[in-house]
């Protein structure tokens, strides 16, 4: 092969610019379409989890927005949302934060009003391995939350102890069976749903 | 036209990226628990194999030896990341699906090979065809192992169900190392029946 004469720190800064140039306009042209996806995704999630099925996605946002009151804390982030339904609080849903395998796992989980059962989970973004530890956000895994009372009868709160636990162990009405091949990711589910539960039951001690 | 189909089609069975040059395993082996992302995962590759394929061949009058890797991995990371922020843009639900695989095709070793061993040296449209050969045999491969990983790891086919209900799913096959064993009888029958006369 015969050695081109153009100097090679000209070529390569010029394949640089091209390639820059190139994903700058990617990212202009649909970074609003990007951000909308994420947004959509969310709403979709806290119209799923309130019950209520058949709504476009304008249709979706407009319900958020008038029956969702967002509550924030003192940092200005979301703490929960309270779903009003006909004027009378139908659930209560808290965003999740926690860590998986590979990266951050953020979802939203549903609580009746009286804050003592879970009504639904569903996980909004994850990192996990597409087939094991991404079967968190599937329906079969998180159908298993639904319905749960994580607070005992004979005490008002608590004690906590829900649990999610190694596939085909789950003993109990407060333990949830895993997902095998996906210890480390459940490991991480199960901290992060600790975590939301006890911000629950702080919100059931101070009253409504 | 004969040559340019052969240059289309070698890849895809004769010469197939997966089964004869060992390369792409880890997505491979990673994605390929649903059919679903099998394609996609097959998309992708194809179509930033063959843009590779296309602007290192058009750079090549003017590239420097010293400097070519430096070029195709430019050019390689330009396409990938175009295709994952259109993805995330069109098809957002596949985009969570896939994670960070989508981004990882930088470092597949198909693409880097191909522009190496065939779009350095060959004009623009026979290093197309390579590209999009390579990504289809590389896809085909993916897509086969997925089915066999579905239906018999999670009972289902492109999400719909075909083992029968309370049917106990083959979970090995699900789990990475099942993909390995899978993977590893795939190379040798097909070895073996590529040695027949």
């Amino acid at each position: 092969m015969r050695e081109p004469r153009v100097p090679a720190a000209v070529i390569v800064g010029a394949v640089v610019l091209a390639c820059g140039a190139l994903l700058l306009g990617a990212n202009l042209w649909l970074a609003d379409r990007v951000a909308r996806n994420v947004r959509l995704a969310q709403v979709r999630l806290l119209v799923e989890l309130v019950g209520v099925t058949g709504l476009s996605d304008a249709e979706m946002e407009r319900f958020v927005a008038d029956n969702l009151r967002e509550e924030k804390d003192d940092a200005g982030r979301v703490r929960r949302w309270v779903y009003l339904r006909e004027s009378t609080v139908g659930a209560v849903l808290y965003p999740m934060e926690g860590r998986g395998l590979w990266g951050p796992i953020h979802g939203v989980m549903a609580v009746n009003p009286e804050l003592d059962t879970i009504l639904g989970v569903r996980i909004s973004r994850h990192e996990e391995t597409p087939g094991l530890g991404a079967e968190i956000e599937a329906a079969w895994f998180l159908r298993r939350f639904e319905g749960l009372r994580f607070v005992s009868d004979d005490e008002t709160c608590g004690p906590l102890e829900l649990h999610v636990v190694k596939a085909g162990t789950a003993k109990g009405p407060l333990e949830v069976d895993g997902i095998s091949g996906a210890t480390e990711t459940i490991r991480g589910f199960d901290a992060m749903l600790g975590r939301t539960l006890h911000e629950v039951l702080g919100d059931r001690r101070a009253g409504p | 036209m004969n040559r340019h189909l052969a240059t289309l089609v070698t890849p895809i069975w004769k010469e197939n990226p997966i089964f004869f040059h060992v390369l792409g395993i880890c997505s491979a082996l990673a994605v390929t628990t649903r059919v679903s992302n099998a394609l996609v995962m097959g998309a992708a590759v194809t179509c930033t194999a063959a843009a590779t394929g296309v602007f290192v061949s058009l750079l090549r009058p003017v590239v420097q030896r010293s400097v070519r890797l430096v070029v195709e991995m430019l050019v390689i990371a330009t396409f990938v990341i175009l295709f994952d922020v259109m993805l995330k843009a069109f098809w957002y639900d596949m985009s969570r699906q896939l994670g960070p695989y989508v981004g990882l095709i930088v470092t597949n070793c198909i693409l880097l090979g191909r522009a190496e061993a065939f779009a350095l040296k060959n004009p623009v449209l026979p290093s197309l065809l390579d590209g999009v050969g390579s990504g289809l045999g590389y896809s085909w491969v993916l897509v086969v192992v997925a089915i066999f990983r579905e239906s018999l790891g999670a009972g289902t086919l492109l999400g719909l169900r075909v083992l029968p209900e309370g049917a106990a799913p083959a979970q090995a096959l699900f789990l990475p190392p099942g993909a390995f064993f899978l993977m590893g009888l795939l190379v040798w029958g097909l070895h073996a029946v590529r040695r027949r006369p």
